[in-house]
């Protein structure tokens, strides 16, 4: 048995026993807690960006966050000695990023409510192309709590905004209206625009 | 070449948010915008125009929408209407603009009396003289008015007036038939019992006496219905019966049923009365001695052992005292477990509204003034105790069923060349 600190244990046991998967909560039987203390920590698995560039990642981190890697590992299709997972819809830029997201997420969840609102808003300090970027992946990947992270920031992008402004933010050149149905907008909803 | 570079730039800039993300993205950006914000919203853009105009939405955002926006609309006996935001009644920052004076559909110039009767999935029922009913949704402004003239030739009254006249009454959906239905319960100048149903789909009255297998008695049951989970459930007057039971008239199987009263409610020296809370169904009773307020709550629908008891007791609003006989009614639930309650409604110089948490205590307390409304700078008085109506509803998009068909009419009267 390798050696094991009291932070690894806990990690260990707080995955093995409870682990949130995709925003639900799964209980684990607790044979898995035992052959999680022999088997070695930190197991790792490959992410292949679109790139074609591999990210390394804690395997436990990815399967607390992601439902489609989570069940990909637990039907079995993933084998961890050859098989890397391909991304082809991810750059490498978004998914290091979301990389980052899932780990310290993991790795902090017992911060207080405040630092890890902080650390979220500083996360998504990204243009509105990485933000786009960041949607796709979440959303292909079934991040449930970074879907809510980015959905919530763009809500508030449009919340109490005026039309122009939105469609500055969101880059719409072509709002697709006629010029009378535009005109007629304009002028039934003054205050909107 | 002044025109080349500016094209190379645009491509180079950012594409637009249709460019990059797919369509099922924005149309999940959009069911997570709060409903304030989508008729704007349908300005932006043709392509975000059509995505929230879609009936379907409207259902989705409804069902999806984890902190549903209630507004409480009051009627005066001057058939002055204005509607309250409750959610930012008591936000600091929104508290001035949740009070706006709205004006209502069917609104002639002689003054005819409107009166609030029930709501239902953000659309209001009301009643307006003579003999209509109109539902409306206040979001979207559509409305449809209906005349109930052959219930008021049966009866015996000259003016059959709801909602006094009526043995029951509700408003309700059916989700078999995508119809909106008011049920009315009345009885004919031979005293004999009748039991009819608007469709506002088919825009006509059905008769349901066959319904009713035994007789609902004159004044058993108080007459306003709540609508839930398909039925519309009325409560009966326990001080005057000594029945503590609940009437549900399912819409989609068209029969009776009943459910009971938590047996506590038997005790009672004061009237209890149905509402809904939360979702599920929901008894109070002010208890003048003492001044509690008894609130009972059925968890689990239909599921007797769910009822759920909380105590407000006025001692702990000391702060209020506007007189002793100030009594509260509870509207609706905010923050997903405090409760909001009108405060001493019949208070002739504030709105009061308070908020109290699951053990009783107050939370908050907010009042508006009259003087902050135009119409009512001359009175002297919101209300009189008699006349004045108001309900509670969750604010949505949803379109009546017909105004789908009337649509297509218009188009096709376009095409024509009309």
């Amino acid at each position: 048995m390798t050696q094991l600190d009291r932070l690894s244990v806990y990690h260990w046991l707080n995955a093995w026993c409870i682990k949130p998967v995709g925003g639900a909560l799964v209980r684990q039987e607790p044979e898995y807690i035992l052959l999680a203390l022999m088997g070695s920590p930190l197991k790792k698995i490959m992410l292949c960006s679109s790139e074609k560039e591999i990210f390394s990642v804690e395997e436990q981190v990815m399967v607390q966050h992601s439902v489609i890697i989570n069940n990909m590992i637990e039907d079995g299709s993933y084998n961890h000695e050859e098989s890397k997972i391909p991304l082809d819809c991810v750059d490498s830029k978004t998914l290091k990023k979301v990389i980052d997201y899932c780990t310290h997420h993991t790795h902090h969840h017992n911060d207080n409510q405040e630092d890890l609102e902080a650390w979220d808003a500083q996360f998504l300090n990204v243009d509105s192309n990485g933000l786009y970027d960041l949607l796709m992946a979440a959303n292909y990947l079934e991040i449930r709590n970074l879907l809510d992270l980015i959905y919530g920031t763009i809500k508030n992008m449009i919340k109490g905004k005026k039309i122009d402004e939105i469609r500055r933010i969101f880059n719409i050149k072509d709002h697709g209206f006629t010029p009378e149905e535009e005109e007629q907008n304009r002028k039934e909803y003054p205050h909107f625009y | 070449m002044e025109k080349k570079e500016q094209q190379q730039d645009e491509n180079y800039k950012s594409k637009s948010i249709h460019d990059i993300l797919p369509l099922e993205l924005i149309h999940i950006i959009l069911l997570r915008v709060p409903l304030k914000h989508l008729s704007r919203l349908k300005c932006v853009s043709k392509l975000w125009n059509t995505l929230i105009s879609d009936p379907h939405f409207a259902e989705s955002h409804l069902h999806l929408s984890t902190a549903p926006t209630h507004v409480c609309l009051f009627i005066n006996e001057y058939s002055q209407a204005f509607s309250v935001d409750i959610d930012a009644v008591f936000d600091g920052y929104k508290h001035a603009t949740a009070i706006k004076e709205v004006s209502l559909p069917f609104k002639m110039k002689r003054r005819y009396n409107f009166e609030v009767m029930c709501s239902c999935r953000g659309f209001v029922l009301l009643h307006r003289a003579p003999h209509f009913f109109v539902v409306w949704n206040p979001v979207t402004g559509s409305s449809k008015r209906v005349s109930y003239s052959h219930i008021v030739s049966r009866c015996n009254r000259k003016c059959f007036k709801f909602p006094g006249s009526a043995i029951l009454y509700g408003f309700g959906y059916d989700a078999s038939q995508d119809d909106y239905l008011v049920v009315v319960a009345s009885q004919d100048m031979h005293d004999q019992e009748h039991f009819d149903c608007l469709s506002f789909k088919t825009n006509s009255w059905i008769n349901l006496d066959s319904a009713l297998s035994k007789p609902l008695g004159r004044s058993n049951w108080e007459s306003r219905g709540f609508f839930l989970n398909g039925a519309i459930h009325w409560s009966s007057r326990t001080l005057r019966v000594r029945d503590y039971s609940i009437l549900i008239f399912d819409l989609k199987e068209r029969s009776f049923s009943t459910i009971s009263m938590p047996e506590q409610v038997m005790g009672y020296v004061d009237p209890t009365y149905l509402f809904l809370l939360g979702g599920c169904l929901a008894l109070y009773s002010y208890r003048t001695k003492g001044n509690k307020t008894n609130i009972w709550v059925m968890k689990e629908y239909k599921v007797h052992s769910s009822w759920t008891f909380y105590e407000i007791s006025r001692g702990q609003s000391e702060p209020l005292c506007i007189s002793n006989e100030s009594y509260i009614e509870p509207l609706c639930i905010s923050n997903e477990s405090d409760i909001v309650a009108l405060y001493d409604f019949c208070s002739r110089l504030f709105l009061n509204f308070t908020k109290y948490n699951t053990r009783g205590e107050l939370l908050q307390y907010k009042y508006f003034d009259y003087r902050h409304l135009e119409h009512f700078k001359d009175r002297y008085h919101w209300f009189s105790d008699y006349g004045t109506s108001y309900t509670v509803y969750t604010q949505s998009l949803l379109p009546l069923p017909s105004d789908i068909k009337d649509k297509d009419k218009d188009k096709k009267k376009k095409k024509n060349g009309m």
